[in-house]
């Protein structure tokens, strides 16, 4: 008996990981990985299949310069294999074009030559991003594996083939015993399997035609690769280098014995597919994890039972075992819905802040179509006129349409092609996953930070775009101010004016995203362009992009705004956003209750009017209040290119003697500070000193309410909210939001972070409380009600990119110690 | 001052190799090897790899020793292990089948419990379990000590057949671990005055009882085994000595120390109304699978039937064995402050236990010691000793004849369903001591003779006294024991008669193979 080990550790960071982060993974890992395959390569059987994600390979490119060469090394060395992907490591399913799966392996071709010197036909395999693949994607990435001349050899989890599945009478598939009670004794499995145990060879199979090898991962092997350490305190279970073995022979052995009963014995593999990260950087011990993983190469060249092999070799020598089936992949069931499955449809099923980024790409992929229709249109002037229609749509379904209207550009003009392919690259590079990802996994709570820096290059390129079609001589259809813009079944308002897009959303009466551009950067089409080239097209690591384009409103779902149905997951989550206003009762004995749910209801929209300069939205919510009667609210949006002014107004029916009632709006920014270099991010409100006197209570960074921290401070009705970003480029830099206040009776400002628990009581505690760092601020007026009466009126300007003049402050408050 | 806890495990299986497979015989080898032995040398290698240090003092039978060495035994258990993980993936497709998926859960538990237990087995212990202990012992964690060459009840045995076993223990136990033993583990503890004797003659230190023998008073009600329906005897009360198992003797006018099991850390684990196994969350010992063998259900209530178990739930259980680990370590702390209280500054807490107890009869009993063993590591006011370590000055006693048994003397073993026993053994005893042997005699004879003896002293082994008295398996082991004796008692009658027939050298030939116990006899 001899078995295979496909060993294929996969490396990964992704575009806008924090400097420090990059850093510190460069010496715990990245470096102690190159001495390790140095060591290893001496050893006669060794041989390693390495991915190298499009992101990592940018990263070593633009700022690791000496890493290439020495990986250039050992690959000539023929020790080492490189597995092909994809540029971006995005979830691209999630896009509604279908020539963007080949964009992604062309793109992760020309970085791999450039960097490591491998052309796609001599990958070993196609890494899939988080092996989540559903057939959409299995079919697409075989085809343009094809296309390129590389072979369509996936890596997938177990749980993505189909399990052999078997009736018995009285079993769950019984359905005479599930209806009626009475075995059914026919009910018997009569199809024939291929059983699970096969899962240990490389397994064809063919989708519409395009034919693919699928090899299995099992998570246990990844799972126990360098189980040195405990994962939590009541975990003893450590796995030495001879136990891993161990439980590889045992498989390769099932394996093998298995496919000698089945008539056809080939030799199995196994593949370790694993994070290359899990050495040296998760237990922050290279030196151990080096000598456990030493040991485990050594054990293998001394074993005439097992080698190492090349993925792409091993089936080659080997070829397939039989036909296969794959469906969907399941090893991460719970979210799933976000990535195997495609497009919309799964973010809608429950992740706002998601949904706005794929809706916000969406536009844009609709404002590109628009375009490439137009430029597609003109060239087929040149054909017959039968063939017209006909090539058009042939053409836009085509698996290469953004070549062609690259190279139908480029013969009408160069810099609309240079523009167009930006464009392009911006767009591919937001569906990255990590954040995708990491938005249903809050251990990460910090990785949605990298949509936004994505978002502010989106937005540049959306109205770099628009700049496009005017250079192209095609007609741009309005943007309707209504419409449902994030597909949740509702109509927002949309405004999207050149320095800001901004949405509306009824339900809540609330700001559910809001992008602010620079005044340069938002009209002048060369500035943009020369943005993107210099930093998207470059892909450089490390930019300073929210200088020049920041979303102010993008907020991460927030535990307290969930409709729940059953406390294991079945809810509705919604953001924290801007501009939800309660109405809060008390205190009575001690305690305060929300008025209905102002917060969360959904308004009627009463007025929606534009002039040249500004939109109108009054939007209004009538609810019962107990006592209090009938409560109305009513939100006036006016929006203006750079400041927007809300003005709530609520009166009830009646105020019983004693009673107190608030109106409490939220006033959310989530923009938030960054330092990625040391770690030490500064934000801070200012209060202009004046001659009122507002009673200020913030909530500390920890989140705790009884160190809640309350003050009497001197001001003029006005407050500024500042945040520093450093970047890895070594840009520092300060953007100011201001908010002026009044109106009505303000007798507190709360100050909290914008999002207080993201997933609170679900995961570990630290996790949940994403506070100042990541989530922004929020700022809640308490404004009385006076005679049944309460109004507010809050005005917000902007400016990127200012000096901080922290002297010009009366008091200022440190928002993160 | 700490308590000093001194932790004996006595380890014993009769002999069943190539004596039946399932379901008595050597599948209870392969359980103790599994579920006890290699689970617990795991459990004590990686307390050593992580620098922490709880030495035990450990017994392993001669039987056992003898079995778990031999290759047969070393194959057939590699097949064992592999037809348990082949029938937990069958259970587990089974119930995945049937929409049951805490059950099929559960059987992935053991498909995963016993494919690391294979690879412990086979690349951590390579194959040796004695080795191990040998190496354990050689780094101090374990001080290993032996018993009667085939476990014999020793109180009733006559003079010449003790010999054997005290003899063929030590013999046994020096062929294996290359050193001479210092401990020896009374059967039972079952103690009478002359024993010492015999032990001191063949080099032994130290022995222990139980601790009526050195407190007098009540004997503890609890005993080794598994019954569940306990015999009815009259226990006499013991005269109160005003000694304590606190403390070590030497026995009165002799060299060798007897150390006194303390009753109460017994009771804890023990105890089937009050003892920790019996928790209705830990896993059912009786209850098992009809398709696989395997026992999915916990106690729930011990009264009741057996269907109406709840399905185990192994993550519940092992939070359970913390919180019952946390508890022994208190009581023993609070032992202690009794003990300093009536004057024992430095109490030493003897605690016997049958090593099977944990993990075999007891699933979750490993885990449970292992946080025991972590606890006291922890708590300064405890520590472990070891009777090496007891200096050589000390008290002396008188010691009551007596047993761990119910009545605290032999009834277990001696009663009006065993007597008849006996009278064979004694019998078989006296024709064997009238059998005489010459060292020139042919090989034919000297092999002959070699195996009357081994017959023997397999016939004296408790182990069937024990099941015979309680009803459990008793057919087996009357199986057992007529089958030796029926040997025997064609033996000694060829040897006597010289009619060494070419069918009964045939026989022999299997015998040989068959009991091979003690193959340096």
């Amino acid at each position: 008996m001899k078995g295979h080990i496909a060993f294929c550790p996969h490396f990964h960071q992704p575009h806008f990981q924090l400097y420090r982060t990059r850093e510190e993974a460069m010496r715990h890992s990245y470096e102690p990985w190159l001495r390790l395959l140095n060591e290893a390569a001496q050893l006669p059987g060794f041989f390693v299949n390495l991915h190298y994600s499009g992101p990592f390979l940018y990263w070593m490119r633009s700022e690791k310069g000496d890493f290439a060469p020495q990986l250039r090394k050992l690959i000539a060395g023929g020790k080492v294999g490189i597995l092909g992907g994809l540029a971006d490591e995005p979830f691209i399913q999630l896009s509604s074009r279908r020539d963007d799966v080949l964009y992604q392996m062309q793109e992760y071709d020309a970085i791999c030559r450039e960097v490591l010197g491998v052309k796609a036909a001599e990958w070993q395999g196609v890494h899939i991003v988080e092996r989540e693949c559903g057939e959409y994607m299995l079919y697409h990435l075989s085809r343009a594996a094809r296309l390129m001349d590389a072979k369509a050899i996936f890596y997938l989890d177990a749980e993505s083939f189909y399990g052999s599945h078997f009736t018995y009478p009285g079993g769950s598939e019984d359905y005479c015993m599930k209806h009626f009670g009475f075995k059914d004794p026919v009910a018997k499995t009569v199809f024939s399997h291929l059983p699970e145990q096969l899962l240990y060879f490389p397994l064809r199979d063919e989708l519409a035609g395009e034919s693919f090898i699928s090899v299995p991962v099992h998570s246990q092997h990844r799972y126990q690769l360098l189980k040195r350490q405990a994962f939590t305190g009541e975990d003893r279970v450590k796995i030495k280098p001879s136990h891993y073995l161990f439980y590889l022979k045992d498989a390769i052995a099932q394996a093998w014995e298995l496919s000698n009963k089945m008539g056809r014995p080939m030799e199995p593999v196994v593949v370790i597919f694993e994070d290359a990260e899990k050495f040296g950087q998760w237990s922050k011990d290279p030196e151990g994890d080096h000598q456990w993983m030493m040991e485990f190469f050594r054990q293998v060249q001394a074993d005439p039972e097992v080698d190492f092999t090349g993925l792409r070799d091993y089936v080659e020598r080997q070829g397939y075992y039989d036909s296969y089936p794959v469906g969907s992949s399941h090893s991460y069931p719970e979210w799933e819905n976000w990535t195997a499955k495609r497009g919309i449809r799964g973010i809608c099923f429950g992740d706002e802040r998601l949904r706005r980024v794929v809706a916000r790409l969406r536009r844009t992929e609709a404002l590109q179509q628009g375009l490439e229709e137009g430029v597609i249109k003109r060239a087929a002037q040149a054909l017959p006129p039968e063939l017209r229609e006909i090539t058009l749509r042939v053409w836009l379904e085509s698996e290469e349409r953004y070549r062609l209207v690259e190279t139908l550009l480029k013969q009408e003009d160069a810099a609309l092609q240079q523009a167009y392919k930006a464009i392009n690259r911006v767009r591919h590079l937001v569906y990255q996953e990590d954040p995708k990802w990491a938005s249903r996994h809050p251990s990460y709570g910090s990785s949605p930070y990298y949509d936004v820096n994505g978002l502010a290059y989106l937005e540049l390129a959306d109205r770099l775009l628009k700049k496009l079609y005017e250079r192209s001589e095609l007609t741009l259809l309005p943007s309707p101010l209504l419409q449902d813009w994030d597909m949740d079944g509702l109509e927002e308002v949309w405004v999207e004016k050149p320095r800001l897009t901004l949405s509306l959303d009824r339900e809540g009466g609330c700001v559910n995203y809001m992008h602010v551009v620079d005044r340069e950067y938002g009209e002048n089409g060369k500035l943009q362009l020369a943005a993107l080239e210099k930093e998207i097209c470059a892909v450089r690591s490390y930019n300073d992009i929210l200088r020049y384009s920041s979303a102010l409103v993008l907020s991460e779902t927030d535990s307290s705004l969930r409709f729940e149905a059953y406390p294991e997951g079945g809810r509705r989550e919604l953001c924290r956003n801007s501009m939800r206003c309660d109405v809060i009762a008390g205190p009575a004995a001690n305690s305060f209750h929300y008025v209905n749910d102002f917060g969360r209801g959904l308004y009627e929209l009463d007025e929606l009017t534009e002039t040249d300069e500004t939109i109108i939205v009054r939007m209004s919510h009538s609810a019962d209040g107990g006592n209090f009667g009938r409560v109305r609210l009513e939100k006036t949006f006016t929006i203006e290119q750079d400041k927007m002014t809300v003005h709530f107004a609520a009166r009830c029916e009646r105020q019983p003697e004693g009673t107190n009632l608030t109106l409490c709006p939220q006033i959310v920014c989530t923009a938030t500070p960054s330092d990625e270099v040391h770690f030490a991010p500064e934000s801070w409100l200012g209060f202009p000193a004046g001659n009122e006197r507002i009673r200020v209570s913030l909530l500390p960074h920890s989140g705790d309410e009884a160190a809640r921290h309350t003050e009497e401070v001197d001001w003029k009705g006005r407050v500024d909210y500042l945040y520093r970003t450093d970047s890895g480029n070594g840009a520092r830099f300060y953007n100011r939001v201001r908010f002026k206040m009044g109106g009505g009776d303000i007798i507190n400002l709360g100050v909290e972070p914008a999002v207080r628990h993201y997933y609170i009581n679900m995961v570990f505690p630290e996790q949940s409380r994403l506070s100042y760092n990541s989530s922004g601020m929020m700022l809640r007026p308490v404004v009385r009600f006076v005679d049944g009466k309460a109004e507010f009126t809050v005005s917000q300007s902007w400016q990127l990119d200012v000096k901080p003049e922290a002297e010009r402050y009366g008091v200022r408050l440190p928002l993160i110690k | 001052m700490a308590s000093k806890l001194l932790l004996v495990l006595h380890s014993h299986i009769p002999y069943v190799k190539r004596q039946g497979r399932w379901p008595f015989g050597e599948v209870w080898l392969f359980e103790a090897m599994a579920e006890t032995y290699i689970p617990l040398l795991r459990n004590w290698n990686r307390l050593q790899e992580e620098g922490l240090s709880a030495p035990v003092t450990i017994s392993f039978s001669p039987p056992l020793l003898e079995q778990i060495r031999s290759q047969y035994i070393h194959r057939q258990f590699v097949e064992y292990l592999h037809e348990k993980e082949r029938l937990a993936l069958e259970d587990e497709r089974w119930y995945v089948s049937q929409s049951d998926h805490e059950m099929a859960q559960l059987a992935n538990y053991y498909y995963r419990f016993y494919q690391d237990i294979r690879r412990d087995y086979l690349v951590e212990l390579d194959g040796n379990i004695i080795e191990a202990a040998r190496r354990l012992q050689e780094a101090g964690q374990f001080e290993i000590i032996t018993t009667a060459a085939s476990h014999a009840y020793l109180p009733l045995l006559d003079r010449n057949s003790l010999k054997y076993q005290i003899y063929w223990a030590q013999k046994t136990y020096e062929k294996h671990f290359n050193a001479a033993p210092r401990g020896f583990w009374l059967p039972e503890c079952g103690y009478f005055q002359g024993v010492e004797d015999l032990l001191i003659r063949y080099g032994f230190k130290y022995f222990f009882v139980d601790s009526h023998a050195l407190e007098g008073g009540h004997p503890c009600s609890v005993f080794s085994g598994g019954g569940d329906e306990p015999l009815l005897v009259e226990a006499e009360p013991f005269v109160q000595t005003g000694l304590s198992t606190y403390c070590p003797y030497k026995v009165k006018n002799k060299d060798i120390m007897v150390l006194g099991r303390n009753a109460m850390v017994s009771q804890q684990v023990w105890s089937a109304d009050s003892g920790y196994p019996g928790d209705p969350r830990y896993r059912e010992f009786h209850r098992q699978s009809h398709r696989s063998g395997y026992k999915y259900w916990q106690v729930t209530d011990r009264f009741n039937s057996l269907d109406t178990k709840k399905c185990y739930n192994p993550e519940q259980a092992q939070q359970l064995t913390q919180y019952h680990a946390q508890d022994f370590i208190r009581s023993i702390m609070s032992t202690g402050h009794e003990a300093e209280a009536m004057g024992y500054p430095e109490p030493l807490i003897v605690g016997c236990y049958d090593t099977e107890l944990f993990g075999h009869w007891w699933w979750e009993g490993i885990d449970w010691l292992d946080t025991v063993m972590r606890g006291f590591i922890a708590e300064p006011e405890l520590d472990f000793t070891l009777p090496s370590q007891i200096p050589d000055e000390l008290p002396e006693a008188q010691v009551f004849e007596s047993s761990w048994g119910m009545g605290g003397k032999h009834y277990v073993w001696e009663n009006p369903e065993t007597n008849w026993m006996w009278d064979i053994i004694r019998r078989a005893n006296r024709e064997f001591e009238a059998l005489e042997i010459w060292p020139s005699a042919p090989e034919m004879r000297r092999q002959t003779y070699r195996q009357i003896l081994r017959e023997l002293i397999l016939l004296e082994s408790s182990d069937w006294l024990f099941m015979v008295s309680n009803n459990l398996t008793r057919d087996y082991a009357l199986k057992r024991f007529f089958e030796h004796y029926s040997k025997f008692t064609r033996l000694v009658s060829v040897f006597k008669s010289g009619n060494y027939t070419e069918s009964f050298l045939q026989w022999l030939n299997r015998i040989q193979l068959e009991d091979d116990l003690l193959d340096d006899l």
